[in-house]
């Protein structure tokens, strides 16, 4: 049973290249239109920053606020079940403060797991093809709705890292505080390990059965999580304390989920290494549609699509997926496109779909 | 020409040094106070430069204490016939001593840290008040101890670190549970789990 999840209106202040905007009477489609580097991708972002808490490309989230000003704001109102709530995500120079109905909340994995949104952005072409980073945070963002704690384990896990680190560069392998930090890297790590290959197990039969449908049938694809390190705490405080000398050498953690990999293979070959530009991309269109389908499953409602940039014409499959998502998903969806008039939407009553047009960051009439 | 004379901007610095105060509210607070007039300017005054000598860190637990007339600093805490001698709990912050007082369910009394170790800010064992918790607890018999560190990484971390160098000592070793948030601070715990993360605490059982 799902129920109906959609943004009713979106207010965001210094956010990126847009001073103030106020988007109301959402649609069930809403087309984001404007010349290149006029704040769509932004407009997107906004919505999935005060969704998440976080960003699908800022490397900090710092980034986000506007050039020139301290903070940035993001004012939603969401409708779910008949019921509507407001949330705000604001950024400031020392803090990032989050609000569900005007109470502010330090519980991240809650607020982020209230309103799922699923992304699709030009950089997750790279999912498949792209470093084993992607896909980490492809399964820490599966594993979020399946294992809402993960994500403190994540958060704890690295830090237990950074300082663990710190520890044998400065004061050695014999240093007694060092313990501690294997302790807790086995303690989070381990349960990190389980959560992701958790997220991997679902992740892989909704790939297998989405690839399936959208690439040549004869086509084997295999899904595999490769742990880097082990859900086995003993065994993770164990291997911790055998390669001291070799991770102080490194200069980093050779052991633990820092170092896992989902490993997609076609046919018996690695996707990353051998599979073309074309099964490439189909695969990470696979995975974007198992990842959604991953989160409305384990969420009981359809997430909020967000498309960025479904103009670039060279690219039909893209835009094919693009139609097929449209067409498969009931819930509302978010595009943004430089050609509105491209970008049509057959089968969809035109009354569904609201067209909005930036120009600097700021709304202007929609012709 | 500057907009501000320099004696008020140096105010507003000063000001501005408090925690969660920024230029802008500093220079609220040092507007308001001329507006005020002299009267809470020297009162203000006379009992900021007095606190150093009238409050000073408990000789005892490094939390909050009065100046006595023997030049003494020992807070009621640790002057409180009734408090349970054979028990201490251990807390980073002079923050976290109030917030686990509150919730009541502390019958002993505390050790002050004043710091976790952090290796990423160059905080090791040797900035731990590890010999004066060795001697209080061999000194006055201590039965129990309850470490109250914050559930962060640091605070885990510093709990941890306690508990094995206790372990040569015989002394119970236990850890509040954890009713508070991961990453929380106990002081914005409310006083319900801290009381419950209190009376649910485990032994480290090694
Ligand atoms: N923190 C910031 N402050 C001010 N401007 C910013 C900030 N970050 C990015 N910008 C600018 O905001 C503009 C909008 O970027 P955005 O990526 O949203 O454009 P877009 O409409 O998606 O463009 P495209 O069609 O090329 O994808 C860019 O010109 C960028 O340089
Ligand atoms: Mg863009
Ligand atoms: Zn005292």
């Amino acid at each position: 049973m799902t129920t109906k999840l959609s943004f009713v209106d979106l207010q965001i202040r210094s956010f990126r290249n847009i001073n103030e905007l106020s988007l109301t009477e959402l649609g069930r489609i809403n087309v984001i239109s404007g010349n290149n580097g006029h704040g769509k991708t932004s407009a997107l972002e906004a919505i999935y920053f005060v969704s998440t808490s976080r960003s699908f490309r800022a490397e900090k989230l710092r980034d986000l606020v506007a050039e020139g000003s301290e903070h940035c704001h993001v004012r939603a109102h969401i409708s779910e079940g008949g019921y509507v709530r407001e949330q705000q995500a604001a950024l400031g120079p020392r803090s990032r403060k989050l609000q569900i109905d005007g109470a502010k909340t330090t519980k991240i994995a809650e607020f982020a797991t209230k309103t799922p949104v699923v992304v699709f952005h030009p950089g997750d072409l790279l999912l498949a093809s792209g470093p084993a980073s992607l896909r980490r945070t492809l399964l820490d963002r599966v594993a979020l709705f399946i294992e809402p704690p993960s994500a403190a384990h994540r958060r704890a896990y690295q830090k237990a890292v950074r300082e663990r680190q710190r520890v044998l560069e400065e004061r050695g392998v014999r240093a007694s505080e060092l313990f501690a930090y294997e302790e807790l890297m086995a303690k989070h790590g381990s349960a990190l390990s389980r959560a992701r290959a958790r997220a991997a197990e679902r992740l892989s039969e909704a790939l297998s059965r989405a690839f399936c449908r959208m690439a040549a049938p004869n086509l084997k694809l295999r899904v595999e999580y490769e742990p880097g390190g082990t859900e086995d705490p003993e065994l993770f405080l164990k291997t911790l304390a055998e390669r001291r000398v070799s991770d102080q050498q490194r200069r980093g953690a050779g052991f633990g989920p820092q170092k896992d990999e989902l490993a997609l293979s076609i046919d018996g070959r690695s996707a990353r290494r051998h599979a073309s530009q074309g099964q490439q991309r189909i695969l990470a269109l696979a995975i974007k549609t198992a990842e959604l389908h991953c989160v409305r499953e384990a969420r009981g409602t359809h997430p909020v699509l967000l498309l960025d940039d479904v103009s670039s014409e060279l690219d039909p499959t893209r835009i094919g997926a693009v139609y097929d998502f449209l067409r498969d998903t009931p819930g509302q969806v978010f595009v943004t496109t430089t050609r509105p008039n491209l970008f049509q939407t057959p089968g969809i009553d035109s009354s569904l779909r609201r067209d909005f047009r930036l120009d600097c960051g700021a709304l202007v009439d929609a012709d | 020409m500057a907009l501000l004379p320099d004696s008020l901007r140096h105010v507003i610095s000063l000001l501005a040094k408090l925690p969660g105060v920024g230029e802008k509210t500093a220079q609220r607070y040092a507007l308001f106070l001329i507006a005020q007039g002299g009267e809470l300017c020297s009162a203000l005054g006379s009992e900021l430069s007095a606190l150093p000598s009238n409050i000073q860190p408990c000789t005892v637990c490094k939390g909050i204490a009065e100046v006595d007339a023997d030049g003494e600093a020992i807070c009621d805490i640790c002057r409180d016939p009734k408090r349970d001698p054979k028990l201490i709990c251990i807390v980073a912050r002079v923050q976290d001593m109030i917030a686990v007082e509150r919730s009541g369910a502390m019958r002993g009394r505390y050790i002050v840290l004043g710091k976790l170790l952090s290796p990423l800010d160059g905080i090791g064992p040797a900035q731990l008040p590890i010999d004066t918790l060795i001697a209080r607890i061999t000194e006055e018999s201590i039965r129990e101890v309850i470490v109250a560190t914050p559930p962060s990484v640091d605070g885990e971390a510093t709990a941890l670190f306690l508990a094995r160098e206790l372990e040569p000592l015989s002394v119970t070793v236990s850890r509040i549970a954890s009713g508070v948030p991961h990453g929380g601070d106990l002081e914005f715990a409310d006083q319900i789990t801290l009381g419950r993360a209190l009376d649910g605490r485990r032994d480290f059982g090694r």
